[in-house]
């Protein structure tokens, strides 16, 4: 079905990058929620968000004979995520944590959860459990934020967010591993527990 | 074992939750997880954590994010036609108008027997205007300057005057506007009403159909740039 689903789009693109208007609405139709939703996590601002997603859309419509590749879906997270970290350059309203903290300090930053507080994997769903972890990505780096949205909300491969984000896989890997670890030490610092593995 | 079991792949942990690891690196923690309870709890945390963000809710933008790039199929066809009939509407618009001015002989010489009466002798003059409608129907001063000051030859006059009378043949050659008119009676009123309508109305009604499709025409072609 996955292979039916990517042949329609191919033939969707291809469409498109002939001029078919149509054709690049039902692929932006596609993925206007995800993007607007990668956008709003990113931005944490209803406004901004819906002006990067149709600013990519718009761009994406008039760069699409430049465009080569064979996914559209990450072609055009690539666009919004470019949009969404040049939004909060510009915006600089928060003090952000440093970017590429130094290596190996995992032992250090492992936060030990207090006992008998509720198990992470318990939370799913828990209002006050997604209201703390969109506050800890919001703390994180613009730069680990992307990436770790881009893999834990998008289900990008990490091939695939190094071609969004313009960067080496291993340092995909290092601002994936480091962003959940943070998000991880928020939500322990709270009171959840860890479940045992 | 112990050695092995002493480094911790810490930083491998995220990558071996997302299945991101070379088959070589997943072996190595795989086999080091099978001995490390700590690396193993890590990995449950780290695997819930993910979980919990990708559990986030997804909400909806609150209008269209889409952008209108498609056209739909019969608006270049009708733009074209827009364009034509525009055209064609101006053209018909324009002969009316020549076609107008034409028609109404017997009226424009009506006018020009009244100055030739009021001048007599200088009916020389007034033959110039003859030809001319728009002077027909100036004020008889201004008929009289330009008669006067438009007519040095006098074989032109002549020749003119020849004209007019030629002109103003089906409706007499007496003068007065009141005697022409009543000596063409009635019939010469049918044959002027019409006239006179046709051409005031039909060039208008094609003007303003030139100028709706006109501005069919650049709707249509604004619709389109804008795709």
């Amino acid at each position: 079905m996955r292979n039916s689903s990517e042949e329609a789009n191919g033939e969707l693109l291809d469409r498109a990058r002939r001029g078919d208007g149509r054709a690049f609405e039902d692929l932006a139709r596609a993925v206007e929620r995800p993007l607007y939703r990668h956008a709003l996590r990113m931005l944490a601002n209803v406004s901004d968000a819906e002006d990067v997603v149709q600013d990519s859309l718009l761009s994406a419509w008039k760069s699409l004979s430049s465009f080569e590749g064979a996914s559209f879906r990450a072609w055009i997270f690539r666009i919004a995520t470019n949009r969404a970290l040049d939004r909060l350059r510009a915006r600089k309203r928060r003090p952000e944590l440093p970017l590429d903290p130094p290596d190996d300090d995992d032992e250090a930053g492992w936060a030990e959860p207090a006992a008998g507080g509720p198990e992470l994997a318990d939370l799913v769903g828990d209002r006050e459990a997604v209201a703390l972890v969109e506050e800890a990505l919001g703390m994180l780096p613009p730069e680990q934020r992307a990436a770790l949205l881009l893999r834990d909300l998008e289900g990008f491969a990490y091939e695939e967010i190094a071609t969004i984000t313009v960067a080496e896989i291993g340092t995909v890997k290092s601002r994936i591993h480091r962003g959940r670890l943070a998000v991880r030490n928020a939500l322990v610092a709270k009171g959840w527990k860890g479940s045992a593995g | 074992m112990e050695a092995r079991a002493a480094v911790h792949p810490f930083a491998d942990l995220n990558a071996y939750i997302d299945g991101a690891l070379d088959p070589q690196s997943r072996e190595r923690v795989d086999g080091h997880l099978a001995s490390c309870a700590a690396c193993r709890t890590r990995v449950a945390q780290l695997r819930a954590t993910a979980g919990l963000i990708a559990g986030l809710p997804t909400p909806a933008p609150a209008r269209s994010l889409i952008p209108r790039v498609s056209v739909p199929f019969w608006l270049a066809p009708i733009r074209a036609a827009s364009v034509v009939a525009s055209g064609l509407a101006l053209i018909v618009f324009v002969i009316s108008l020549g076609s107008g001015s034409a028609t109404p002989t017997s009226g424009a010489a009506g006018p020009t027997l009244q100055r030739n009466d009021q001048s007599g002798a200088a009916a020389s003059s007034q033959p110039v205007l003859a030809p001319a409608p728009s002077a027909a129907q100036a004020s008889p001063g201004a008929a009289f300057s330009v008669g006067g000051s438009t007519t040095p030859n006098p074989a032109e006059r002549t020749t003119v005057d020849t004209q007019t009378q030629k002109a103003a043949g089906p409706a007499g050659t007496t003068p007065t506007p009141a005697s022409a008119q009543a000596s063409t009676g009635p019939q010469a009123r049918a044959l002027h009403v019409p006239a006179n309508l046709e051409s005031s109305q039909s060039p208008v009604i094609w003007l303003v159909l030139a100028i709706a499709f006109g501005a069919i025409a650049i709707f249509t072609t604004w619709r389109l740039r804008a795709a």
